[in-house]
């Protein structure tokens, strides 16, 4: 059974090809961890993926059916997408934020249910953000915006996940408190899209990964497979070095050969 | 006092009964307050005086009254709809050029004879041409501060003036005359009843969608994520405002400030909910305008001031006060 995937898509922004003939499938309860440079077109997959920007060939499925073929209120009970930018133009607060991730279960006429608000306050309270509900977003510092942000998607209780550095500008503890609930998200069976710059965040819960070089070329696997010295050493082109820490692989940037 | 986190359906009710008790307060000292000052009670007595006095309230102040909250409505929510498209704040049809291209529209087809209907809908084309131009020209601004948009607008607004000149000077005297006072607008006469179809109707459409309006405040990629139809909602925005705006304008020429100030207020004191703010700022708008014009016909009596610089008057300072408010608070 297959949740996402994806048939020989490809993916140009302006005059580059980003990724080439890609496939890839998703199944439930799988993480992703998607590595990649500054600019390989991380974010650009992700919105595609979403329905957002238009690929130029090839096909994306959910649950077997072509994504542009679903309403867009089924796809987002399904797919939650996390983006980079998520800043409001207007103030708000952290609770508002957090329902916003019940819109696509709402009908035109609902308003938002105890049982919402409750869903939306237990999300807030996992990542630390309980005493914050009342707060304008724009008086947060970006982590806490950025952890809020994460309540909404997670408020939205999509089998998928598609997340854009969601631990970006947190703090080492919060760093972890998120991988925990995310570990969580998998373990009850959603799937995960990690956009990620640390390859060591597929500790414990990633299940595969996708490297994408830049120029139309990938390599998606997994994790035991494709998460080498030798292919992290190509995708970042700087030595990456992989350490035993309690029978673990971790990895760490090595010294530059000129 | 509990911290307000979140919109509930009784807080949505009780602050719109506490506004139309406001716009009829405000209603009734509109009917009292000109030339001649009523109390409520002697309207109802049998006397020639109060007969009179029934006469100028229903027949002079009354649809006077009307005219500046449904205009006022209506250029509040044009106000409070381009700020949503336009994902700035400051968005107002007057200061985008909005209200200026309607004008243009409105003047060149008085200038060509056209009739009445073919006025308004030349106004119409004005008011969305000149969004549709400043849309384009500014929308890959993602500047924090959108600072391109506000530029453009100020400048297609400016462009707009400068036709408006252009087309009063080239036309000849005995349409000048007309035009002029086309521009300069007056509630007095207004068709209330046709804009306030348009008001209504409006609001009927709108309203609906005020949930998806919230979550696409958020940002576009957000709003898709969320499952709405983002393209369609971003059309639905820019005809409405163009449409409120042309209607507005065509009614009682062209008023500033009461789209940027009104909605910016009632976002201060009553939070951002769209389900909230759609509502509150149609009466609120239609109470400023309301109120500008009792004042705009009392304070120098009988000498009347334009409604619009009395609202540019009263309102700048107002919006530089909230402004500075919200700067301490942060």
């Amino acid at each position: 059974m297959s949740l996402l995937a994806t048939n020989q898509l490809s993916i140009r922004q302006g005059q580059r090809t980003l990724c080439h003939a890609l496939d890839i499938n998703i199944k439930p309860g799988e993480c992703w961890l998607v590595l990649g440079e500054n600019g390989c077109g991380k974010s650009t997959l992700l919105a595609a993926l979403a329905g957002w920007h238009a690929p130029q060939a090839g096909k994306i499925n959910l649950h077997d059916k072509p994504l542009p073929s679903w309403t867009s209120q089924e796809r987002a009970k399904r797919m939650a997408w996390l983006t980079q930018q998520d800043d409001s133009a207007f103030p708000l607060t952290v609770l508002e934020k957090a329902l916003t991730g019940r819109h696509p279960h709402l009908g035109r006429w609902d308003w938002e249910s105890t049982d919402d608000i409750a869903l939306a306050q237990h999300q807030l309270a996992r990542l630390d953000l309980v005493n914050l509900a009342g707060r304008d977003l724009a008086t947060l510092s970006g982590g806490e915006r950025r952890r809020a942000s994460l309540a909404a998607v997670l408020a939205q209780q999509a089998e998928l996940l598609l997340l854009d550095e969601p631990l970006s500008q947190l703090d080492l503890r919060h760093q972890q408190q998120a991988l925990a609930i995310l570990r969580d998200e998998t373990n009850a069976g959603r799937s995960l899209v990690l956009v990620s710059h640390d390859p060591n965040h597929a500790h414990g819960f990633a299940s595969h990964v996708l490297l994408l070089f830049g120029d139309g070329r990938w390599l998606a696997g997994p994790v035991q497979e494709t998460l080498t010295e030798a292919n992290l050493s190509a995708l970042y082109r700087h030595p990456v070095r992989s350490h035993l820490v309690d029978g673990q692989p971790w990895f760490l940037p090595g010294p530059h050969v000129a | 006092m509990k911290e307000h986190t979140h919109l509930t359906r009784q807080r949505l009710a009780l602050i719109m009964a506490a506004l139309l008790l406001l716009t009829l307060v405000l209603l009734t000292i509109s009917l009292c307050l000109g030339s001649t000052a009523y109390r409520p009670w002697q309207l109802w007595q049998s006397t020639p005086d109060a007969q009179m006095a029934r006469d100028v309230v229903l027949q002079l102040r009354l649809p006077r009254s009307l005219a500046a909250l449904v205009v006022g409505g209506l250029l509040a929510m044009a106000g409070l709809l381009q700020q949503i498209l336009l994902r700035n704040p400051l968005a107002d049809p007057y200061v985008l050029g909005t209200s200026g291209g309607a004008s243009v529209g409105a003047l060149a087809a008085l200038l060509l004879g056209a009739s009445s209907v073919l006025v308004s809908l030349s106004a119409g084309t004005g008011a969305l041409a000149s969004t549709l131009l400043v849309f384009a020209l500014a929308r890959h601004d993602h500047s924090s501060q959108q600072s391109r948009l506000l530029l453009t607008g100020i400048a297609v607004a400016s462009f707009a003036g400068a036709l408006s000149s252009l087309l009063l000077s080239i036309a000849p005297d005995g349409l000048l005359r007309g035009m002029v006072f086309w521009m300069l607008g007056d509630l007095a006469g207004a068709p209330w009843q046709v804009a306030g179809l348009v008001l209504l109707g409006l609001l009927i459409l709108l309203w609906p969608c005020a949930r998806d309006l919230n979550i696409l405040s958020h940002g576009q990629q957000a709003a898709h994520a969320l499952g709405s139809q983002t393209r369609q909602l971003q059309w639905l925005l820019y005809f409405a405002s163009s449409i409120a705006t042309a209607v507005a304008v065509t009614s009682a020429g062209l008023i500033g400030f009461i789209g940027l100030i009104v909605p910016h207020a009632l976002r201060l004191v009553l939070g951002q909910d769209i389900r909230l703010l759609l509502p509150a700022t149609v009466l609120g708008g239609g109470c400023t305008l309301l109120a500008a014009d009792i004042v705009s016909r009392t304070v120098l009596a009988p000498q009347q001031l334009p409604v619009g610089v009395v609202t540019a008057l009263a309102g700048v300072p107002v919006f530089l006060w909230l402004l500075q408010r919200r700067g301490r608070q942060q």
